[in-house]
């Protein structure tokens, strides 16, 4: 059967206001306002509904592998209630903070040892980090063609076919599997899990490894390093045009007489 | 993408200094190119070494004319049809031969299509540290090593970085960042046609098709005027209203991502730091809250203008004009007066 795996982040929600966020002493966290939950980054929601729509087309073993530290095993359940078949966490607290590169170097030593997936999905980038390095580095040390940016993920005899955004249009793009690919928001949201699948996911006790368990070196992994993370003074005085709809359209207007020539 | 890690460049130099890869366009070069020829000289400043520039495509005489006069050391070119358009494979093999032969201390691209796909891939196969998407680059006059920033969180707060020892650093520089170069005439690079020895038999990536959208009119990287509307639209129709006063504004039509999401428009009229980056004279948002991840791909347009019914939204912040009202009854008498005004 085909075998699909999906890397999935937990994040804290992207949605939440920024206002309500406050950067850890240490510089190097933000720290959200308590009670707000992680969620899974988007993207990677989009990965995981790319593989179950594979799954509905032609059947196959979804294994979603998330990676962290103190995971919030909830919110990595809803994976499961969504379809996927199975739940592996890397966890340890070696994990904490990895850059790219340490992060594909964990995902990948996982895949190997899982005997590796004909397809391998990641989101095109995270909600925090807006890196978009990590697929592209699994892809590089399993020594597996990735392609990026997949609106549309679809299984042929012989191939994986994949529509790719590209500015103005798309692409289609072949390769034989194993194939990394990267999904974009336009392949549609994950699904909603029925409320049964919900209570079944729940009672799932996922697999846990640790960097032992992968036999991954770490020593050595990081390429780039976070200094601090920073608010920049950014915000401008807004100048308020008021009054009924057509003067308001007036007040534009004389805006725009002096910006357009 | 394993055999480039193994094919160790052979006559490693010692030039160091800056490369960047310019991107052409039309015939001619990119705006970013402007912008990377205008970071890899600052750069160079501050490190010492040139500043030399590659590009790859195909019928490139003029877009290479053009980087010629740009003040860098050399241009190295590879035009050829089998570079027409991207293709990570063909892109990968030429960018790490050269930069294995020439050395460079950094490598920059631009934060475009190109740059996001291609410096990760380089990266990795360098295996050397990637700062994508930097909006500020410093050299520190100590340790010669560069703080990169770049915003993170969508936009909501800028992370500071530095990259391991290991060179060359890879850098993808954010758009409308950096103040465009200017050609001059008397400036003439050495123009080096780089033998890239890519054979597109190795492939395993196939391009089968390739489909152009037939979105008419202007881009909206080039409009100077753009009416963007946010999930406040509401539907395709109300994004025909909004098109309505674009064109008498003589503008295009843009939006944050939840119309997108949402079907109302097509993906490629998506401003922000997943969407196209733009930097427009005017940019009217209407009913756009002001999600960080929508304003990281307009701040720097030279004039904000935003409605929107809810007074505590976001955008508020980050617009030189607003208006708290309902679009639905200000834009048809915005378009209206504008036909009279500028039609």
């Amino acid at each position: 059967m085909l075998t699909i795996a999906v890397c999935v982040k937990q994040v804290t929600d992207p949605e939440a206001p920024l206002s309500l966020f406050a950067i850890a002493a240490d510089g190097r966290h933000l720290v959200p306002p308590p009670g707000t939950p992680p969620v899974l980054s988007t993207f990677d929601e989009n990965a995981l509904e790319a593989a179950l729509k594979i799954k509905d087309a032609v059947g196959s073993r979804v294994t979603v592998l998330s990676m962290g530290n103190k995971l919030a095993k909830p919110v990595l359940k809803k994976t499961l209630a969504a379809g996927a078949d199975e739940l592996i966490l890397l966890e340890d607290e070696q994990f904490e903070d990895l850059d790219s590169n340490g992060t594909a170097m964990v995902l990948a030593a996982t895949i190997d040892k899982l005997g590796g997936f004909d397809i391998v999905l990641c989101g095109r980038q995270a909600a925090d980090t807006d890196a978009g390095q990590v697929g592209m580095g699994i892809a590089a040390k399993l020594g597996i063609p990735a392609v990026t940016l997949a609106r549309k993920v679809e299984v042929t005899d012989t191939s994986v076919r994949v529509e790719r955004i590209l500015p103005y249009g798309h692409e289609v793009v072949e390769a034989a599997p194993p194939v990394l690919v990267t999904a974009s928001n336009e392949i549609g949201e994950l699904r909603f899990p029925p409320v049964k699948a919900v209570i079944a996911a729940q009672k799932v006790q996922p697999t846990v490894w640790g960097a032992a368990d992968l036999g991954v070196d770490l020593a050595r992994s990081t390429r780039a390093n976070l200094v601090k993370f920073f608010v920049p003074a950014r915000d401008i005085l807004c100048e308020m045009i008021g009054g009924s709809p057509q003067e308001i359209a007036n007040g534009i207007t004389e805006v725009l007489k002096t910006r357009i020539v | 993408m394993r055999e480039a890690i193994l094919d160790k460049g052979a006559n490693m130099g010692e030039n160091k200094g800056v490369l960047f890869l310019a991107e052409g366009r039309d015939g001619g070069l990119a705006k970013i190119t402007y912008e990377l020829t205008t970071a890899a000289h600052e750069i160079a400043g501050q490190l010492g070494g040139e500043v030399n520039a590659a590009l790859f495509g195909t019928g490139l005489t003029r877009a290479v004319a053009e980087l010629a006069r740009l003040g860098v050391a050399r241009v190295y070119v590879v035009d050829d049809p089998l570079f027409a358009y991207y293709h990570p494979e063909a892109y990968l093999a030429v960018a790490t031969r050269l930069v294995r032969d020439i050395c460079p201390s950094v490598v920059l691209m631009g934060h475009t299509d190109t740059g996001r796909e291609l410096a990760p891939r380089l990266a990795f196969a360098l295996d050397t540290g990637l700062c994508p998407n930097c909006v500020g680059i410093e050299v520190d006059a100590a340790s010669d090593a560069l703080r990169l920033t770049r915003p993170v969180f969508g936009g909501k707060a800028d992370g500071l970085y530095s990259l391991s020892e290991d060179e060359p650093w890879i850098v993808t520089i954010a758009q409308k960042v950096f103040e465009p170069a200017v050609a001059h005439e008397g400036q003439a690079a050495e123009v080096v046609a780089f033998a890239h020895r890519v054979d597109a038999g190795s492939f395993r990536i196939s391009v089968t098709e390739r489909v152009e959208d037939s979105s008419e009119g202007i881009r909206l990287e080039d409009a100077t005027v753009i009416v963007s509307g946010g999930r406040g639209i509401g539907s395709a129709e109300g994004f025909a209203e909004l098109k309505e006063l674009a064109a008498a504004l003589g503008g295009c039509v843009g939006a944050s991502r939840a119309p997108v999401d949402n079907g109302w428009v097509p993906a490629n009229l998506q401003v922000g730091l997943t969407g196209t980056v733009v930097s427009p004279n005017v940019y009217l948002a209407v009913g756009i809250s002001g999600a960080a991840q929508h304003i990281a791909g307009c701040s720097s347009s030279n004039t904000i203008i935003a409605i929107n019914r809810d007074p505590e939204a976001p955008i508020f912040r980050r617009a030189h004009y607003g208006a708290v009202a309902d679009w639905r009854e200000v834009v048809p008498a915005l378009t209206q007066k504008c036909r009279a005004m500028f039609g």
